[in-house]
């Protein structure tokens, strides 16, 4: 943690048109190889975060710092392998996955994107596939797959590039239960071999604890960071992680801090 | 199962067809119609034969205003759409216009045509008259599938960078395509209406007339089995027009578009 940061976001606020705050004084460090969760209450501005760190929308306020940002942009350079790896893979909370063309090719569309033909990547591509348990489905098309496996494409398009870090919005909540924890797992451990950075957004407890080194809770409305909790779990997690003493302590730790973070706003304003 | 219903959809329409025309044919006969009033299918299917040396030549005009017409439509409609779904300012100056060439009615701007372009090119008179009506389904429905782009898809694009240009290929168009093939199903039929009503607004002084001027001239003699014959070589283009739209979406969209699948 002590090394410089993946990314960092110092004191930034959003002011959507209309007045919406959505984010103020938020800050937010992820270091190389850390898996952190970001734990609030619906509307506190965890998309919004998460889209600023990805680029896509600017802060209204504050900064936000970038490890690749300061190396040389890397459509200049002439070394095509530069052009295979993008420092930052995202998983939406849909697959967004585009439906007229196969797995194999979404998948692809990353290096596409930057330019490096079908036969090149093709190593790449069969590698993130079998990741994330897709292999034998590459000539299917979206609607061909169930929920799960859309997300597991979905995910193997991000891994594809290489990433240094992976932003994920809630991407399995719209899974069932079973899916969910078995998405979770395999998640957990690909993170273990690859130890990319990860922000993971959850407004599960549960999962949070389980998945992170680290769990950042977030008030509601406008949206900071007001507690961290460090998670001492041993690595390797598994179905009896979710007994032990110390993941359920854990776990009543955010889930206080997450209800003093949801009843923050309000009794502020009833005690002025 | 498949073979059965392919044989079913064939079959049934080619069933009640063959019994109109029995139908038809048996109460001409019996009834002793003229044949001025109104020929049967016999007659008119051997004028179709006996008069082919004119007929043939006047279908060849009619479909060639018809798919120039659409044609153009497609390249200006989509070059159009594309300006418009770049430009909320461009799009909100010219669409008005666009929609006042459409809604005008085509008869009533022809006359117009005609003296702008003169007698001397009726082809080209014909063409654009066709194109005015085949244009405007394209051009709203390419701009529409233009702005429909899945905003999760967009940010994606965003995300690793894409160039104008491969949002273009890779998002912009595919996205469309369901659009426009919608619109261009409106827009072949419009065209060939289109190419007809210019035949009729033109009239009989052309040198190279096409179908509907062959029933504009036949009616002048009263020599109505030649109108028949005309009138079912131009439905025979309309029904050809539109399955061949329907195949041609089917065959672009099947592993994908909504629209296109069947179900399983
Ligand atoms: N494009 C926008 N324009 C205006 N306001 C917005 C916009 N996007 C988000 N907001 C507002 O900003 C706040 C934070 O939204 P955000 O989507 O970041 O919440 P979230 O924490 O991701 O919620 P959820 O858990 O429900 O996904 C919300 O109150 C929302 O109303
Ligand atoms: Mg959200």
């Amino acid at each position: 943690m002590a090394a410089t940061p993946l990314v960092e976001l110092a004191n930034v606020g959003k002011t959507y048109q209309r007045g919406a705050v959505a984010l103020a004084g938020f800050d937010l460090r992820i270091g190389a190889g850390e898996f952190v969760s970001l734990l609030g209450p619906s509307g506190c501005g965890k998309s919004t975060a998460l889209r600023m760190i990805a680029g896509l929308s600017q802060p209204t306020s504050g900064t936000i710092r970038r490890a690749w940002d300061h190396q040389a942009s890397p459509s200049a350079g002439t070394d095509c392998r530069v052009h295979w790896s993008h420092p930052l893979g995202c998983v939406f909370q849909e697959p967004t996955l585009l439906p007229w063309t196969s797995v194999w090719n979404n998948v692809y569309l990353p290096l596409r994107l930057r330019g490096v033909s079908k036969a090149a990547s093709k190593g790449q591509v069969d590698e993130a596939l079998t990741l994330v348990g897709l292999q034998g489905f590459e000539q299917a098309y979206p609607r061909e797959l169930s929920g799960g496996m859309k997300m597991r494409a979905s995910v193997a398009r991000a891994l594809v590039t290489r990433p240094q870090l992976l932003l994920l919005d809630e991407p399995f909540a719209a899974l069932d239960e079973i899916t969910r924890l078995r998405l979770n797992d395999d998640l957990l451990s690909l993170w273990r071999e690859r130890r990319w950075g990860a922000l993971f957004i959850t407004h599960s407890v549960f999962e949070s604890v389980y998945l992170s080194t680290r769990v950042l809770v977030m008030s509601s409305r406008p949206g900071r960071v007001v507690e961290e909790i460090v998670v001492d779990l041993p690595e390797v997690r598994t179905a009896e992680t979710r007994t032990s003493v110390r993941y359920n302590d854990l776990c009543r730790r955010a889930s206080l801090a997450l209800e003093r973070a949801t009843a923050d706003a309000p009794s502020a304003g009833r005690s002025a | 199962m498949n073979e059965r219903s392919l044989w079913i959809r064939i079959g049934a329409p080619a069933l009640v067809g063959a019994l109109l025309l029995a139908a038809w044919e048996a109460w001409v006969r019996y009834a002793e119609l003229p044949k001025y009033i109104l020929p049967t299918p016999s007659e008119v299917a051997s004028t179709i034969v006996a008069q082919w040396a004119a007929l043939g030549p006047a279908w060849m005009v009619t479909l060639k205003t018809m798919l120039v017409a659409l044609a153009a439509a497609v390249v200006l409609g989509v070059a159009l759409a594309a300006l418009f779904a770049s430009s909320r300012i461009v799009e909100t100056s010219l669409f008005p216009y666009a929609v006042m060439l459409q809604v005008t009615p085509l008869v009533a701007v022809a006359p117009f045509i005609v003296i702008w372009i003169g007698w001397e090119r009726v082809w080209l008179t014909q063409l654009v008259c066709a194109w005015i009506v085949a244009f405007f389904p394209i051009l709203s429905n390419t701009t529409m599938g233009l702005r429909s782009v899945d905003p999760g898809l967009r940010d994606l694009f965003s995300l690793y960078d894409a160039s104008r240009w491969q949002r273009l290929r890779l998002l912009l168009a595919p996205s469309a395509l369901p659009y426009f093939l919608s619109g261009l199903k409106i827009s072949a039929n419009l065209a060939l209406v289109g190419a007809v009503v210019a035949e009729f607004v033109t009239g009989t002084q052309v040198d190279n007339p096409g179908l509907a001027s062959t029933i504009f001239t036949s009616q002048l003699n009263s020599d109505t089995p030649l109108m028949f014959a005309a009138l079912s070589l131009i439905s025979l283009t309309g029904i050809v027009t539109f399955f061949a739209m329907e195949g041609l979406s089917h065959l672009l969209l099947r592993r994908w578009h909504e629209s296109a699948i069947g179900e399983r």
